[in-house]
């Protein structure tokens, strides 16, 4: 409701959301992504730079992609090593996350990522609304990057962690951490 | 560039009509397998993987990456995926490139592929698509109106583009890898062929081809422990450059497009190229159709503009006649085409050349070599210089 990019915004409640019909057990219409048209578009700056074009840049201080087999069977699909690994490479464990932005197009993929990244209860996860608010999906990994840095620019948060997904079930995954000085 | 890197091991399948016996993710195995062993490697000494290929309508498999993480030994490893039309062979090897010249990885495994007989490479270049300028008959159809004006405005005779085709499947008899080895290759044979595209004759037209083609590109560190455990020295790269222009805009020049002038430009800067006829001992450059070599010649700065039919007439680019320049001495696109293999392999040719690895179809003492890729309707260039000495 807070996001102007947002596709699918409302304010139901999860007893309401439970009456909904499945769509295909277990998922309903509420866990679902939405068809988008959108499009993002994100600008780096080096060094210094970045303080001429920004009064509060994001600064990029760990970013990692990590890949899985491509048959599912041969895969957990409860847990995301990649996301595990990426994380671990990016360095998210090295500080405290206030804003964690996930590319989680289906609801319960936000759950196997923030424990893949160990994001405790007091991490503010997308605050955007998310895959699940807009789903352009070649840009719906990129714009977590955009919606993070931008939480770092307004000052909501000093240190956020940005996360892409490809492929079937989670199977290739970006993380990013971004953090203000 | 920052730091140092260069071509430590490299694998190409033979390109054949048809790879009846493999997947595709079988082939681009076979290619990745040969230049990890070239490397004296293992999957396990990789730590990243970049993929190319063409368009994924020539198969129909959509993000084919994504299917050959286990084939390539990717799995827990970064893989990118590299879309650059026909170019994209050797923007993909820029690519796996970028990530050691920056400092982010030791060892790159890069692949680049195409099975055409999985696919039907003409129907996806011809159907039309929205918003986008129909390509009409595949490929030659787009660019024989091209190279009509090329010959207008720089009165070219007509057997230029026949001299190319049998001069590029003569260095193919050298290459055990071609895809063509036409054994009574001659002019006459050329001009006898049906005309698919005037001025194109069917055998001034790149074959299809299955093949993949693959590359380790390694640190100085890693370079320098292949080469006491192999015994091969490493390909360094000197530069590396890629620039991009729309298929139509007003004032366009199809015929020399900006974009490759900038990119070779750019290239000679970084690689201290002043004069390209001189410097390099030799070129492997995308030409799917006869007449790009002399028009490339141009593009490419190795002659004046209007003069690169000059060039080839007399021979100046052939490995078998003596020529000063050697271009394609593999056979080049002309003699095997799995597109999106095929400027990877211009790029994997130039390394091989420069390792002295070529066999019958080595130049003598190669020691600077210009490696080129194009792609889409001549408007997406990638290019890198490799030599034998340390940058």
């Amino acid at each position: 409701l807070a996001n102007p990019h947002a596709q699918v915004a409302y304010d139901r409640s999860a007893e309401e959301l439970l009456g909904e019909e499945y769509v295909v057990a277990p998922l309903r219409r509420h866990t679902l992504p939405p068809v988008t048209d959108g499009c993002a578009a994100v600008v780096l700056a080096a060094g210094d730079r970045a303080f001429e074009l920004c009064a509060r840049p994001a600064f990029i201080t760990g970013i990692d992609h990590r890949l899985e087999a491509h048959a599912i069977g041969a895969r957990d699909l409860t847990r995301s090593p990649s996301t595990e690994l990426a994380g671990q490479k990016a360095g998210v464990a090295n500080g405290s996350v206030d804003v964690a932005e996930l590319h989680a197009p289906f609801a319960h993929q936000e759950l196997i990522l923030a424990r893949a990244l160990g994001l405790g209860a007091g991490v503010d996860i997308s605050p955007s609304g998310g895959a699940l608010a807009a789903n352009p999906l070649m840009s719906a990994g990129l714009i977590r990057i955009g919606e993070a840095a931008r939480a770092i620019w307004s000052g909501k948060a000093d240190r956020a962690v940005a996360h892409a997904t490809s492929g079937p079930c989670l199977q290739q995954n970006l993380v990013c951490v971004l953090e203000g000085v | 560039m920052s730091e140092r890197c260069a071509v430590i091991g490299i694998g190409q399948t033979v390109a054949k009509s048809k790879r009846e016996d493999v997947s595709i993710a079988g082939l681009v195995r076979e290619a990745a397998i040969m230049a990890l062993d070239d490397a004296g490697l293992t999957f396990a000494d990789i730590d990243a993987v970049v993929v190319g290929k063409a368009p994924d309508m020539f198969e129909g498999v959509m993000m084919p990456e994504l299917y050959l993480a286990g084939a390539l030994g990717a799995v827990g490893k970064p893989m990118l995926r590299v879309h650059t039309a026909g170019s994209v062979g050797g923007s993909t090897a820029i690519v796996a490139a970028h990530l050691v010249a920056s400092g982010i990885h030791d060892r790159v495994l890069t692949v680049a592929f195409e099975k055409q007989s999985d696919s039907d490479a003409m129907w996806a270049l011809s159907v039309p698509q929205p918003f986008s300028s129909p390509l009409l008959a595949g490929a030659g159809g787009y660019f024989a109106p091209i190279i009509r004006a090329y010959m207008h405005r720089s009165g070219a005779p007509r057997d230029i583009g026949m001299r190319v085709a049998v001069k590029d499947r003569r260095h193919a008899l050298l290459n055990p890898y071609a895809h063509l080895h036409l054994t009574d290759i001659s002019m006459k044979m050329v001009e006898d062929s049906i005309m698919l595209w005037d001025p194109l004759h069917y055998l001034e037209a790149c074959p299809s081809s299955d093949g993949a083609a693959a590359m380790i590109i390694g640190s100085e560190r890693a370079a320098a422990q292949a080469a006491s455990e192999t015994g091969r020295r490493p390909a360094w790269i000197h530069g590396m450059a890629m620039r991009s222009e729309p298929t139509m805009f007003a004032g366009r020049d199809q015929v020399n497009p900006l974009a490759g002038r900038d990119c070779a430009a750019d290239l000679y800067r970084q690689a201290g190229i002043s004069d390209p006829r001189a410097d390099f001992d030799m070129a492997e450059v995308y030409v799917p159709f006869s007449w790009y070599e002399p028009m490339w010649l141009e593009n490419l700065g190795f002659c004046p503009e209007g003069d690169g039919w000059k060039l080839t007439g007399a021979g100046a680019t052939s490995l078998i006649d003596g020529g000063d320049i050697p271009w394609n001495c593999s056979g080049g696109v002309l003699s095997s085409n799995p597109i999106g293999a095929s400027g990877m392999l211009r790029f994997l040719e130039t390394a091989l050349q420069i390792r002295g690895l070529a066999g019958e179809h080595q130049v003598p003492d190669a020691r600077r070599a210009l490696g080129h890729a194009y792609g889409g309707g001549s408007q997406f260039f990638a290019m890198w210089v490799v030599g034998v000495d340390r940058p």
